[in-house]
């Protein structure tokens, strides 16, 4: 049996084709809640690599990971398709029309790698919007603030709408990086800008707000992501070519996870797994991605299409929730300080971090590597350093025992 | 004279002494697993529970001395009043005149844990030695200089030295950077930069205050720049990015640094 993704289709028939994404006030963002067990669990395994190195699982898995095998991408992208950002958009519209903002500037911030940025584009186009492009890193530093001054004063005149994605690319943590970004908010807040919307990361808009004056009222968010919409959200996110019903089990404790089928809300894993995420859609939907695993098909052809083949259960298909994967890195007050510079700014090239960071170049560019295979971070193709989706929830409690700056996410 | 001896003092047999060498030994393990255990948690933590426990050291050796002294005391000492009255009195008699300056240590050292003029992780000065306390002994405290050397200071100092402390027993720590400039510049823009300049610093506690501080002297404008880094541990990293950062960005804004000082510093803390 082959799985394959059905053409020009999202989701069930029957199903939702979308979650039922939500724009709200920044202030009103809910962060999920963990469940007790749970959170009580992850207490004690912290305590554990306290005070050792490793830690064993205290009882046998229903399904040992070593006995199962990881899934190509073209099934894991019929198993765990992008995230289609049109019902956010058509929610971003609604929630500026209800609050006046159409005729001004709105803000929406979100976490690093939610989606917020692939739903303001997609807003961007289906409000005809022109995108407009931040300034060159290195363009803000030279000469005083020349560079980012000439982007500023070649803003668009004209009436139409417009989307600046990424406001944490129009500054740097630097003595000369900060002129830009004030002048920009205080223009956008003055009306100057024209109508548009300023999409922010959430860790350089909690940055901003203690040193510039962005408008932390009015900046709006998409909602997070509970247990239960996480559960709606993965259902609509199976596109397999095949009636039969899917399954996701747990491996560790065999328990059902999430029924394609059912109506469940995905009970204490998914609710688990959406505080772990920080009800950040994008990354629940990366560690579920990562998770995934068949049975081994001893049969599989070259090709490897027919991976989850072997993975039938009954009538179904079952596919196993292998253990989520853990950070291993070396607390140490240079590699935190890196991180967390790649997080202010939604990364960085390497050259730039060592211009940010009281570290010679040489040492950012060894760390770099080093974490680059530990998997916590992973350079993208524009060339910025980034913290990988995976490692997101493990490098931010790390910042988080150095007393860094943290969003408020 | 015997007779009153041995009417002071227990009969020592093999069973007193076995309790008393287990008395001993427990509580010098109970110190040693404390002086130990503790500042490897409390190194693996940051902020106050990392201050926290360093505090809990000293507090929980004095507990086990107290505990353990008023546990041997009954096995050698018949638990009469008289008795205690004469062997503790004459114990501190011989500690006032043979062993002052010790016992005085030894006294300061409880008072030390008392009042926490410092504690494990602080920051101080005491005659002119500026370190980090890395432990509070019965007697004496060490500290580690920036210049990587241990000092053991004796308690006695609380009596009559004054002792600053940095942090207090918190994180945060004030950390000062200076620059002197040529007196004919836009001080504002100056102020302006030099904030920026902390903003912008890895190190910053962002909720502290951050101060400018100019003042005129007659060979030019020295500002301080005063700030707090995240934990007091990068002050010396911190205050160096400040300097270093801000002498850059003084410069990239084509300001002139004052040349030389023709005045003696005034007392720094003035300002």
């Amino acid at each position: 049996m082959m799985i394959m993704q059905k053409p020009g289709s999202n989701a069930r028939d029957g199903q939702p084709k979308a979650p039922p994404w939500q724009i709200v006030p920044l202030a009103d963002y809910n962060l999920p809640s963990t469940p007790a067990a749970s959170a009580a669990r992850a207490r004690w395994m912290s305590l554990r690599r306290l005070f050792a190195h490793r830690s064993e699982p205290v009882a046998p898995p229903a399904r040992a990971e070593a006995d199962l095998r990881g899934l190509p991408e073209p099934v894991l992208d019929a198993l765990v398709a992008p995230v289609d950002w049109s019902a956010g958009a058509e929610a971003l519209q609604q929630q500026r029309a209800h609050d006046g903002g159409g005729d001004g500037v709105s803000f929406v911030v979100g976490p690093p790698r939610s989606g917020h940025d692939a739903l303001l584009r997609r807003w961007a186009r289906a409000c005809d919007a022109r995108v407009i492009l931040p300034p060159e890193a290195h363009a803000m530093l030279a000469d005083g603030w020349a560079g980012g001054r000439a982007w500023l004063d070649a803003w668009p005149r004209d009436d139409r709408l417009w989307l600046l994605p990424r406001l944490e690319h129009c500054w740097l943590r630097h003595a000369a990086g900060l002129a830009l970004v004030r002048e920009l908010l205080e223009r956008a807040q003055l009306g100057r800008l024209g109508r548009g919307v300023i999409g922010c990361d959430s860790w350089a808009w909690a940055y901003l707000r203690r040193v510039a004056a962005p408008p932390t009222q009015s900046a709006l968010t998409l909602q997070g992501c509970d247990g239960p919409r996480l559960a709606a959200l993965f259902r609509t996110l199976v596109v397999l070519d095949d009636a039969r019903p899917v399954r996701f089990r747990n491996a560790q404790t065999g328990k059902l996870v999430l029924a394609v089928d059912g109506d469940d809300d995905g009970g204490t894993e998914l609710q688990y797994l959406a505080a772990r995420s920080r009800g950040n859609a994008g990354l629940a939907r990366a560690l579920w991605r990562r998770r995934l695993r068949a049975e081994p098909d001893p049969a599989e052809d070259a090709s490897g299409a027919d991976a989850a083949a072997a993975a039938e259960d009954g009538a179904g298909i079952t596919l196993w929730l292998a253990a989520a994967p853990a950070l291993s890195t070396e607390p140490d007050e240079a590699t935190a300080l890196m991180l967390h510079a790649l997080l202010l700014h939604n990364g960085l090239s390497g050259p730039l971090l060592a211009e940010l960071l009281p570290l010679p170049p040489y040492r950012v560019q060894r760390r770099l590597l080093r974490l680059a295979a530990l998997g916590a971070i992973a350079a993208g193709a524009d060339g910025r350093w980034r913290v990988h989706a995976l490692a997101y929830a493990d490098v931010r409690d790390l910042l988080r025992t150095q007393g860094l700056l943290l969003d408020d996410f | 004279m015997d007779q009153t001896l041995s009417r002071l003092f227990s009969d020592l047999d093999t069973g007193v002494l076995l309790d008393l060498g287990i008395i001993v030994a427990v509580a010098a393990a109970l110190i040693l697993s404390t002086q130990k255990i503790l500042p490897w948690l409390a190194n693996r933590l940051r902020g106050r529970r990392r201050y926290l426990l360093l505090a809990l050291v000293p507090l929980l050796r004095l507990s086990i001395v107290v505990v353990a002294f008023l546990l041997m005391v009954p096995k050698v000492i018949e638990p009469s009043f008289q008795n205690m009255v004469a062997v503790l009195g004459s114990l501190g008699l011989a500690l006032g005149f043979a062993l002052k300056d010790y016992a005085s240590s030894l006294v300061a050292g409880v008072v030390a844990v008392g009042e926490a003029p410092y504690r494990n992780g602080d920051w101080v000065d005491i005659d002119g030695i500026y370190g980090e306390v890395t432990h509070v002994g019965m007697r004496a405290l060490r500290l580690v200089t920036p210049d990587d050397n241990l000092v053991t200071i004796p308690h006695l100092k609380l009596w009559t030295g004054s002792i600053s402390n940095a942090n207090n027993g918190g994180p945060q720590l004030q950390c000062t950077a200076d620059f002197h400039l040529h007196p004919a510049h836009d001080a504002a823009r100056v102020r302006a930069a030099l904030e920026d300049v902390a903003l912008t610093s890895p190190y910053l506690a962002l909720e502290q205050p951050i101060a400018v501080v100019a003042q005129e002297q007659p060979w030019g404008t020295r500002y301080r720049l005063r700030a707090y880094p995240i934990d007091a541990r990068q002050q010396f990293r911190f205050a160096t990015d400040l300097t270093v950062r801000g002498k850059a960005e003084l410069l990239r804004l084509g300001l002139a640094f004052a040349a030389a000082s023709t005045a003696p510093d005034p007392d720094p803390r003035a300002t």
